[in-house]
């Protein structure tokens, strides 16, 4: 399990990451959604050793990551802009990776290059930005490390090798616990992989939840009332936006789900039904309530 | 796999990922050493005269410590590895991909720097075998070349790595490839830099500062930076034994270990968010920004005040340097225009600096120009004019391992402060105290000035010097009389400090009527040139001030030491007359016409001095004079027979292009006596023997 303690890192004067408490469990997969400058890529140096926390440890069942080499073996880091080396091909990158990593996979790497049609032989920097983020996910898969940290990874591939890749992930999961961690704002792909999501917002983590669970606690409710009554008639729910067209009021709301329908039904509506809401939906109604309305931004 | 299995595995990774330095290394090197080296001896051959073995010693400096190209390319070579090792920090892609790998920080760092060290050590040394490998092909002996070159890589290989340290340093510290490789050359620079500048307000500001040899001056820079310790060190190299060639080695390798020390405990604390940053640790900024703007205050105030000599531009001069390094400083630190005038408060702590290091000097604080020892402190001094005597030059030439010559020279002060002890301190006294009254009341150079330094030692041998500035006229008879003195001969002339079994050979030169002569004497005869120079040592130390007042030196004698004889014989084997040219430059001493027994001497050894002018040669003879409307000097015609035989018998050699401070014959009439082939020779008379005979211009 990685686990976040009172995570802090600053940057000058700017907190990135604020006294983050997050786990990742083994054999999930984690994603961790954020706004622009959220802390998404900052947390995740933190996880793969490469910033040392300003407050606050990032541990890997028990054990600290930063300068650790025992404890880096288990992760394989991609960066949302990965390093090749200059003028060096697909087959010196695995090279180098398979000295590192001790149970790298050179076999299976080539194998997986030419189902994904790359070149071992060819350049990098003459690989697509596409093709480039294919190769870093294949040399993760391939170092057979306990944990994959991704960095806005899925951004750049095309979605035929995206389902691609969640095949492979999947399957790696099953085969030996590989435990993804993906750092995305792309919330339509995550909603697909993840089992547990992590909210960040400005270097905070609104939630930490799995994603079955969160969509259990947050509702989306469409009904009328009986006239005369508005939303301030609804007693007892906690809700989170509202919308009205007419007589058709449109709600977000949290809570269990037969909470929220006794308390509706408690108004006698004239009409009502529960819409299930997406990540996304999920996402925006959590930040507007730390203050971050997307509206703002767009008008 | 292990940590020792996991560094030569990063480290040959490492090399692949270099193999533009590696090209670049060998073709420097290459260049230098083997073609450099073939060039040479394709050169010496075609030019020829010299066996094998002498050209094997001549083309040995190429790849020895006494190659300048060496130090330029071990420079340009530290530069190049330290960026191409160390500059990955400033990249955050490639910071993120190294840091996030399993491996620990120093094994990363080991595994770069050692590629920064083996990969030159080892094409130095293919270099180096090649060009030994041209010289056995040629037919030339490699014995000198093999001691020069392995003396030579085992100096330039310690300093790489001392200079290799400094330049990862500064790619360490900062996060920018530019700003990383200007660091590596304030860290090079800075403090020969200050301590010239600082020297500067010593010699600008102090009145007597002492203006001889910055011989301290330069021994400090030397010391002060790495590069120019190499720079400095590499003419010096060469003439230590195997013992000090030892201890100054390790002291440079444990400079090295001392600096990568300190490389090593940035690096651990260097975070991997500093790449991109101008510095990587804030702290650091001022650190770096301050002594830099107090020193290029410092510069603008000492070029306005060198220039205009007005405090009020030399303190514009102190701000303008001091605004426009802070500004210049915090534009590159924020990689923004607009932040020029950022932090106030460290450029008003800049300005308090540079203005009190200013005041110090201005106000002579210290009290340096006023200080004077009292004469019961005093042991000895000495004094050396710049002019006032004819420098026989000072040095001691060697002969090398590899068979080439080198000059060790010595400055006129240096050699006079030596050997000179004067007693007189009274004299000594007054000269000083008229000095400093012409340089309060201000000089008057129309009228001449004369410069000396003198050095005071103390009972305990504390030394003082100082500088003097003085009009001619209140010390003329001051200077006449310690000239007279043997004391002060002996700290001038070495020849009076010599037995005459230093001297090798004599060789005199002088211009006559057929032209430039020069006559070798007593190359062979030991006993012939010993009585020459006893002769000539006494009638040194019999010339007075006042002879010299009369009389023009009518040539040159010199007296080669056992080196320069060699060195001259092989320049006349070599049929180069310019090579050993510096060997052969000191020993010469003025001749003058009282030195009689001297000239009879070298008569009687084949010389051919003649004084006075031979009437038989005199086929015409014209007086110098000046025309007094256009003031030009011609030469005219003496036709009245009585005039030409008093000047004919009357007439002494004269040369106006020797030194002689005490000639005060200004009046005497210079005439010029031709021979019939046009070739002719001054003379000079006093003018009361010819007045009213002189037909004027």
């Amino acid at each position: 399990m990685i686990k976040a303690e009172n995570l802090t890192k600053r940057f000058e004067n700017i907190a990135a990451v604020d006294h983050i408490n997050a786990e990742i469990r083994d054999g999930s997969v984690f994603g961790l959604v954020g706004t622009n400058g959220a802390g998404k890529s900052t947390f995740l140096r933190m996880v793969s050793g490469i910033l040392k926390p300003d407050e606050g440890k990032v541990t890997i069942d028990g054990k600290e990551v930063f300068e650790r080499p025992e404890v880096k073996e288990r992760f394989f880091y991609i960066s949302d802009d990965p390093y090749y080396f200059n003028n060096g091909t697909a087959a010196q990158l695995a090279g180098f990776y398979s000295m590192i990593y001790r149970n790298f996979d050179m076999n299976r790497f080539y194998r997986l290059l030419e189902g994904f049609g790359l070149d071992r032989d060819r350049k990098i920097n003459t690989y697509s930005k596409g093709m480039k983020k294919q190769l870093s996910v294949l040399c993760g898969l391939c170092a057979n490390t306990d944990y994959l940290l991704c960095d806005e990874t899925f951004d750049g591939l095309d979605p035929v090798m995206r389902q691609a890749v969640k095949s492979l992930f999947a399957n790696d999961m099953e085969e030996r616990n590989l435990t993804p961690v993906i750092a995305s704002h792309n919330l339509r792909e995550l909603e697909d992989i993840c089992d547990h999501v992590g909210l960040l917002h400005r270097g905070g983590i609104l939630l930490s939840k799995d994603l079955d669970e969160m969509k259990l606690q947050i509702h989306k409710i469409q009904c009328v009332l009986k006239e005369g009554m508005d939303f301030a008639d609804l007693k007892g729910l906690e809700i989170l936006k509202t919308e009205r067209r007419g007589k058709l009021l449109t709600f977000t709301v949290r809570g269990e789900r037969e909470e929220v329908n006794g308390r509706i039904e408690a108004v006698n509506p004239v009409f009502y039904e529960m819409i299930p809401l997406s990540l996304e939906e999920i996402f925006i109604s959590e930040t507007e309530v730390a203050g971050y309305d997307i509206k703002k931004l767009i008008f | 796999m292990t940590s020792k299995n996991l560094f030569f595995r990063l480290t040959v990774e490492e090399m692949r990922r270099r193999l533009w330095a590696e090209a670049l290394t060998f073709l420097l090197l290459f260049f230098t050493f083997p073609v450099g080296i073939a060039m040479e001896i394709s050169s010496m051959k075609t030019r020829g005269g010299l066996t094998a073995g002498e050209i094997g010693s001549n083309v040995a400096r190429w790849c020895s410590v006494r190659n300048p190209m060496l130090v330029v390319i071990v420079a340009v070579l530290s530069v190049i590895f330290a960026a191409a090792g160390f500059s990955y920090l400033h990249s955050r892609q490639k910071t993120d991909f190294y840091h996030s790998l399993p491996i620990t920080r120093e094994i990363l760092f080991f595994s770069r720097a050692a590629v920064g060290i083996f990969i030159p050590f080892v094409i130095w040394l293919i270099n180096l075998l090649l060009a030994l490998a041209v010289l056995a092909v040629n037919g030339i002996p490699v014995g000198a070349a093999t001691a020069a070159g392995f003396n030579g890589l085992a100096f330039f290989f310690v300093h790489y790595l001392l200079l290799y340290s400094v330049g990862v340093l500064a790619m360490i510290v900062t996060g920018n490839q530019i700003i990383g490789i200007l660091l590596t050359v304030v860290f090079h620079v800075y403090f020969p830099s200050l301590i010239w500048i600082l020297y500067g307000y010593f010699q600008e500001m102090f009145q007597t500062a002492y203006r001889g040899s910055g011989a301290f001056v330069t021994e400090l820079v030397r010391h002060s930076s790495p590069l120019f310790l190499m720079g400095v060190s590499s003419g010096r190299f060469g003439d230590m034994n195997g013992t000090e060639a030892f201890v100054y080695l390790g002291t440079v390798i444990l400079s090295a270990l001392a600096v990568c020390a300190v490389t090593l405990i940035f690096y651990r604390r260097r975070g991997s968010e500093a790449a991109g940053k101008a510095i990587a640790f804030s702290w650091l900024k001022p650190c770096l920004k301050l002594p830099v703007v107090i020193l290029v205050s410092l510069t603008g105030g000492l070029l306005f005040w060198s220039i205009l000599r007005n405090i009020r531009w030399a303190l514009f001069g102190l701000i303008c340097g001091l605004v426009i390094s802070h500004c210049v400083i915090e534009i590159i630190y924020a990689f923004d225009f607009k932040k020029l005038f950022s932090h106030k408060i460290q450029m008003a702590g800049g300005c308090i600096g540079a203005i009190l290091i200013f005041a110090f000097f201005w106000l002579d604080i210290p009290g340096y120009d006023s200080y004077f020892p009292s004469r019961e402190k005093v042991s000895w001094a000495s004094v050396s004019f710049s002019s006032v005597d004819y420098s026989p030059g000072y040095g001691k030439a060697r002969r090398l391992e590899d068979g080439n010559f080198y000059l060790e020279t010595m400055s006129k002060d240096d050699y006079s402060f030596e050997h000179m002890r004067l007693a007189d301190l009274e004299t000594v006294e007054k000269l000083t105290s008229e000095a400093v009254q012409s340089m309060e009341s201000g000089l008057n150079y129309e009228r001449g000035a004369v410069y000396f330094s003198v050095q005071y030692v103390l009972e305990g041998g504390k030394t003082v010097k100082r500088s003097y500035q003085s009009d001619i006229e209140p010390v003329k008879e001051l200077i006449e009389k310690l000239y007279n003195s043997r004391e002060y001969k002996e700290g001038v002339y070495p020849i009076l400090k010599e037995d005459g079994s230093q001297t090798a050979a004599i060789i005199l030169s002088m211009e006559s009527m057929t032209g430039t002569s020069s006559w070798k004497i007593g190359f062979e005869d030991a006993e012939a040139r010993q009585e020459i120079v006893n002769t000539f040592k006494k009638e040194l130390l019999e010339l007075t001030a006042e002879e010299q007042k009369n009389h023009m030196p009518v040539g040159q004698i010199q007296f080669l030491d056992p080196v320069q004889k060699e060195a001259l014989e092989e320049q006349e084997r070599a049929q180069v007359p310019w090579l050993y040219g510096d060997v052969l430059s000191y020993g010469t001493y003025a001749l003058y016409p009282s030195f009689d027994e001297t000239i009879a001497l070298l008569n009687e050894a084949g010389a051919q001095i003649q004084l006075h002018p031979s009437e038989n040669l005199a086929d015409q003879v014209q007086v110098r004079a000046e025309n007094p409307d256009t003031y030009e000097t011609v030469l005219v015609p003496v036709t009245d027979q009585e005039t030409v035989q008093t000047l004919l018998d009357n007439g002494v050699l004269y040369s106006d292009y020797y030194l002689n401070w005490f000639w005060e014959g200004e009046d005497n009439v210079i005439f010029y006596v031709i021979n019939q082939a046009g070739r002719g020779q001054y003379y000079s008379v006093p003018a009361e023997l010819v007045k009213g005979q002189i037909p004027s211009a």
